[in-house]
């Protein structure tokens, strides 16, 4: 008797579980009946489905809030899912299997792998669903547009930056990521754009260090070696930034070389607001969700779309660091 | 209110089986109670309902004059309805004390367990019973003999209404039957009441007050002991007349077909004997020594220091059941419930499996000839089962016994080692399952048997080793044989070895 | 009663209906999972219009395959009595060591050649832990997790391997005859180990040592030797798992198939894979991938985010379980 109660109990638990949380699109969808009904005034409310790589961190959250705030703006049916982790790249692609079956009208997807995402992207232009990328590309399929960080225009910020520090002389390094990954060239070549610009300034060193930290400590050991009067120094991503500013603490010369990374994460703001490291360049995730969706609106709505939108970038200093660490 | 426990039309059915039929069974406060059938009868499923292991169909309990619904064995317990069942249910790594208190152990005022109340009331126990053990022992280190004395402690311990047990005096010595006896006496004085069940029939005569008897699920009637004689209980629960208790028939022997030689492990000290083809050679002695051991080294389950075995006259490495079945050598186990049968397989599986070769064509199995011989062997030794499809689970003990003789003899093996074949067994299938054996040295099957219960091994042997301490203290040819000679040697008081 | 004739007219009687019996107590063990995967499935439909569909439906199957092929490999050692926990770990070996292949020499038969042995190796090894070292499965395969993760990690330096040939491609996202072809892989693959376990020797053994090991090996079965191969089999099993699942997000990672091998031993005990041993069998198996499939896509349909999706499978795993228990009483 109590077993079956029991198993009664769960069971009803289970039922409350899918009713709970498929209560709201059951609103959702009698809005639809309804609008359905009410259609001859105006056309269907557009439905956009937004999948990021997970929901996992506030960069993700960011994201979300962004495709919501966009949603509630164009008056738009939004679905935001994603695999539980970054990790899960099938996980990811079902979803976007089923967002297919559901037969949405937009997708945007920040894929987990950009060259096995291809053929999830082929597979909705063939339901004639426009798919935009946020945040990372894809390798190929027909994308109407890609939402994401400029990272020459990021770089760029980091070489001005280093300009304004040195009043434009002195001397230089750059920490790259693996060489040939696309994010990583285009910060490196925003950067020493910048530069260019300032003829005083000396681009001493460049190397790279595979995004890792414990490499780009190594890196950062032997640029000091050989130039002991270095100025500045900018790594393309926070791991390696974190990994020169290590070698520069050690080295005691905290004071004399200025550490400039790229994307924002907890540890590196928190060195900021300590004033060890000196800035570095946020991407704005919320853009991303935002300007995603409304990209997709307006795609549906027949207005031109360019096929690469700038979603910003900031540069985080001790001035404004505040506002980051939450 | 003249009955303590009422149980009233209690039916039960599992998947194919009609297991109870509007049963009833009255129990008076401070009688003993014998409850009797053959396997298969239904004894232990109407007590399992008592328990409640199982659910009844349908049916009412009445106990202390209320209706009352038994959902748990916890229940039963705390109810005061206890169980010692024939299969033991101790935890072998817990300590005596532990198994008696366990689940109800008595704490301190800081919430913590009292083990010195634990051990005191242990001790207490035992000494009523006169066991002589330390309450620390761990179970595992213990007999089957004293661990059954501790189930028996541990069912006194609840300070039940009614006690149920279930074939207690199976694996007892006398003393500590007349030990058990006296125990059962002493409770019912007090007002307890016993369900007893056993299958030693002359046991009914010394500690019954009435009994009821069972047969295939059906209520056949209850009666006063001192009304009825032993002949009229056997007819009642069998439904006809048993003439022989040991239908032995001598077969022919002939040639040497195992010799074992200056075998030792562990267990075990110098064995050397021979067995016969068509012979039946009896294993006679006190438990413990070293019989089971024996067979086991044999089969190649338990590793072999030195000596040699010899099959036809050729020496055989056997260092698994696989080579032991290979050379024509087949064990059924002491324990058929737990080694010889596997309980989620259907009586087909189980019959063909240590043969499964002999029914694969290249790689798959012709399940239709299978199903053939397996019917084949089930009329053979006569297993009563409604398919060869049904689950061996659902089967009484002697019936599953055959299962597992037809397990063997569908592996065609030349050599059979019977350990304890007819434990737990009743009356009617005992039988049974003695002429099988008969009829299997007629065919020419060398037997071992390994036997606890002396007329047993007269009745049925050509030829009698006893074992004392690992090593044969005696042998006895069928004629010389007797039980005060069995128990001169198996107690190591003589020694006779040829 | 005891009449020599009564038996055996019992059986003769018996005979002709043996095999029906025989089934239709499987039929009924597998009625209460069929019953809900129904009522899932009715429940989906009303709530989403999406649900069914032809071509969802074959996009439901075709998510469920990687799960399907991980769990029918992993039906054989619970049926033994034991578990699996290095599938999603030797799947993204296995996946790993056919990209590299891929990458550095190109053939693609040596590539799928290396993977499916790189499983069954795996498996093998994994069995021997088991039989020689004695370690408890969980223990055994735990440390298999551990070692099959490192070492694809440590092959790729944690970098995927993406951009895999067209014909590798086909494995994973193609079509036979208008059907895709992981699902055409699940299907041969039921179809194989169906017949492992109702029609060989190796099959029933399987059985005989879940259902009682000491009887099995008393009864002549080498039990370690089986056991060996059950585990090969398996370790083969999540082998072929990878490769379908590099060949469909067409790049093989060795963070691939993380935490996989619970949704593997989830859809076979939803199945009715006794966990215990000696009771199940690969049709309850697919069944079960197929529900955790339906559950999953369904839940994507009514846009509930994944974290509940964990909630509500690990709820059904129990329903299915706790049934399963009350069914036995």
């Amino acid at each position: 008797m109590k077993r079956i109660v029991s198993i009664i109990l769960i069971f009803m638990l289970l039922l409350a579980t899918v009713a709970g949380c498929g209560s709201q699109t059951a609103k959702e969808s009698t809005q639809d009946t309804q609008q359905a009904e009410s259609q001859e005034q105006g056309p269907k409310k557009p439905s956009i489905a937004v999948i990021p790589k997970a929901l996992d961190s506030e960069f993700w959250l960011d994201v979300k809030s962004g495709a919501e705030k966009a949603a509630q703006e164009n008056n738009v049916d939004l679905t935001v899912l994603a695999p539980d982790k970054e990790s899960n790249v099938e996980q990811q692609f079902r979803i976007i299997e089923d967002m297919i079956q559901k037969k949405v009208d937009a997708l945007c997807i920040a894929p987990c792998d950009s060259a096995g995402v291809v053929p999830f992207i082929d597979k909705a232009n063939e339901a004639n669903i426009p798919v935009f990328t946020v945040d990372t590309d894809a390798d190929g399929g027909d994308v109407v547009s890609f939402i994401g960080t400029d990272n020459i225009m990021g770089g760029k910020l980091a070489g001005e930056r280093v300009i304004e520090l040195l009043n434009g002389k002195g001397k230089v390094a750059l920490i790259v990521g693996v060489p040939g990954q696309q994010t990583m060239r285009d910060r490196a070549a925003g950067f020493k754009e910048a530069l260019a610009s300032a003829p005083g300034i000396e681009l001493v060193a460049e190397q790279p260090a595979n995004s890792e930290r414990a490499l780009a400590m190594t890196v950062m050991e032997n640029i000091l070696q050989a130039n002991p009067d270095l100025d500045a120094v900018f790594a393309c991503s926070t791991l390696m930034a974190m990994g020169a500013l290590e070698a520069v603490e050690a080295a005691g010369k905290l004071d004399q070389v200025k550490v400039i990374g790229f994307d924002s994460q907890q540890e590196s703001l928190e060195a900021i607001k300590a004033g060890k490291m000196d800035s570095l360049v946020a991407q704005n995730s919320f853009n991303m969700g935002y300007l995603g969706v409304k990209a997709a609106v307006d795609y549906l709505n027949g207005k031109d779309v360019p096929n690469r939108i700038d979603t910003g970038t900031e540069l985080v200093t001790k001035d404004n660091v505040d506002k980051y660490l939450q | 209110m003249e009955y303590i426990l009422e149980m009233k039309n209690i039916s039960k059915q599992f998947p194919g089986v009609k297991a109870l039929n509007n049963v009833n069974l009255n129990i008076k406060k401070g009688e003993v109670h014998v409850l009797v059938g053959e396997n298969g009868a239904g004894k232990s499923t109407l007590m399992k309902i008592l328990n409640g292991v199982y659910s009844k169909d349908s049916g009412e309990i009445v106990f202390k004059g209320k209706q009352i619904q038994i959902r748990n064995p916890r229940e039963a317990q705390e109810a005061g309805i206890s169980i010692i069942y024939q299969e033991l249910n101790l935890i072998p790594k817990l300590s005596v004390a532990e198994n008696i208190f366990l689940g109800r152990e008595p704490l301190k005022k800081n919430g913590l367990i009292d083990w010195k109340m634990v051990y005191k009331e242990t001790e207490v126990l035992l000494k009523k019973l006169e066991i002589d053990l330390d309450p620390r022992t761990k179970i595992n280190k213990l007999g089957i003999a004293q661990q059954q004395m501790i189930e028996i402690a541990k069912a006194l311990s609840f300070k039940s209404d009614i006690i149920v047990m279930d074939e207690p005096t199976s694996a007892l010595t006398d003393k500590e039957i007349n030990k058990l006896f006296a125990v059962i006496r002493q409770l019912k004085e007090s007002g307890v009441a016993i369900i007893y069940i056993s299958h030693r029939l002359e046991e009914i005569k010394q500690i019954g007050d009435r009994l009821t008897v069972l047969r295939d699920g059906n209520y056949i009637g209850t009666y006063e002991v001192k009304d009825i004689d032993i002949d009229t209980i056997i007819q009642l629960m069998v439904g006809r007349k048993v003439d022989e208790k040991y239908p032995k028939e001598t077969a022919e022997i002939s040639d040497i077909v195992l010799e074992v030689r200056n075998l030792n492990n562990a267990k075990l000290k110098n064995i050397s004997f021979r067995l016969k083809k068509g012979e039946i050679l009896g294993l006679a002695g006190l438990m413990g020594a070293g019989r089971t051991e024996l067979a086991r080294a044999i089969f190649g389950v338990d590793p072999i220091n030195s000596g040699d075995i010899y099959i036809n006259g050729i020496k055989k490495n056997i260092s698994s059941p696989l080579d032991a079945i290979k050379n024509g050598i087949g064990l059924l186990p002491e324990d058929r419930r737990t080694q010889g049968l596997i309980q989620k397989m259907n009586v087909l599986e189980n019959i063909t499996l240590p043969n499964l070769n002999s029914f694969v064509d290249r790689i798959f199995i012709n399940k239709k000839r299978e199903i053939n011989k397996s019917i084949e062997f089930i009329e053979q030794v006569n297993i009563r089962t409604p398919s060869p499809l049904a689950k061996v689970r659902f089967l009484s003990g002697g019936n599953q016994q055959k299962v597992v003789l037809a397990k063997w003899l569908c592996a065609n093996v030349e050599i059979i080692i019977f350990d304890e074949p007819t434990r737990g067994i009743d009356v009617g299938a005992k039988v049974e399952i003695y002429k099988l054996i008969c009829n299997m040295a007629k065919r020419g099957k060398a037997i071992l048997l390994i036997s606890s219960e002396l007329p047993e091994v007269l009745g049925m042997c050509d030829r009698i080793l006893v074992m004392h301490e690992g090593e044969i203290t005696g042998e006895l040819s069928r004629q010389e044989a007797t039980q005060e000679k069995i128990l001169s040697y198996a107690t190591g008081r003589n020694k006779n070895v040829g | 009663m005891l009449d020599n004739n009564e038996p055996k007219l019992i059986l003769n009687d018996r005979r002709s209906r043996l095999d029906i019996k025989g089934n239709l107590g499987e039929y009924l063990q597998r009625f209460g999972i069929i019953i809900a995967l129904f009522l899932m499935c009715a429940f989906l439909s009303i709530t989403s219009p999406h649900f069914l569909t032809v071509s969802n439906l074959a996009n439901v199957l075709l998510q469920s395959s990687i799960n399907a092929i991980l769990a029918l490999g992993v039906t054989f050692v619970i049926i033994t009595g034991g578990i699996d926990l290095s599938l999603g770990s030797v799947l993204a070996l296995a996946g790993v060591v056919m990209g590299v292949i891929l990458q550095n020499y190109g053939s693609i038969i040596i590539a799928i050649v290396a993977a499916l042995i790189v499983g069954a190796l795996c498996g093998y090894i994994n069995g021997l832990f088991i039989t020689r070292l004695n370690l408890p499965p969980f223990i055994a395969t735990l440390g298999m997790m551990s070692i099959a993760r490192g070492l694809a990690l440590v092959i790729t330096k944690g970098y995927p391997i993406s951009g895999l040939p067209e014909p590798i491609r086909f494995i994973g996202a193609g079509k036979i005859l208008g059907i895709s072809t992981p699902i055409v892989i699940v299907a041969l693959l039921f179809i194989i180990c169906h017949i492992i376990l109702t029609q060989t020797k190796l099959g029933r053994y399987n059985y005989a040592i879940g259902g009682n090991e000491e009887a099995a090996k008393l009864s002549g079965v080498n039990v370690n030797k089986c056991k060996v191969i059950l585990y090969t089999i398996t370790g083969l099993f999540s082998g072929i798992a990878g490769i379908v699942l590099a060949a469909r997000v067409n790049s093989a990672l060795a963070i691939a198939g993380m935490g996989y091998e619970l949704d593997a031993i989830a859809a076979a005990v939803i199945g009715g894979v006794s966990q215990a041993g000696g009771e199940g069998s690969v049709a309850g198996t697919i069944l079960g991938a197929i529900v955790m499939g339906v559950l999953r896509n369904g839940l994507n349909l009514l846009d509930v985010s994944t974290y509940w999706q964990q909630v509500v499978i690990g709820l059904v795993l129990v329903c299915a379980v706790s049934l399963d228990q009350l069914k036995r009483r």
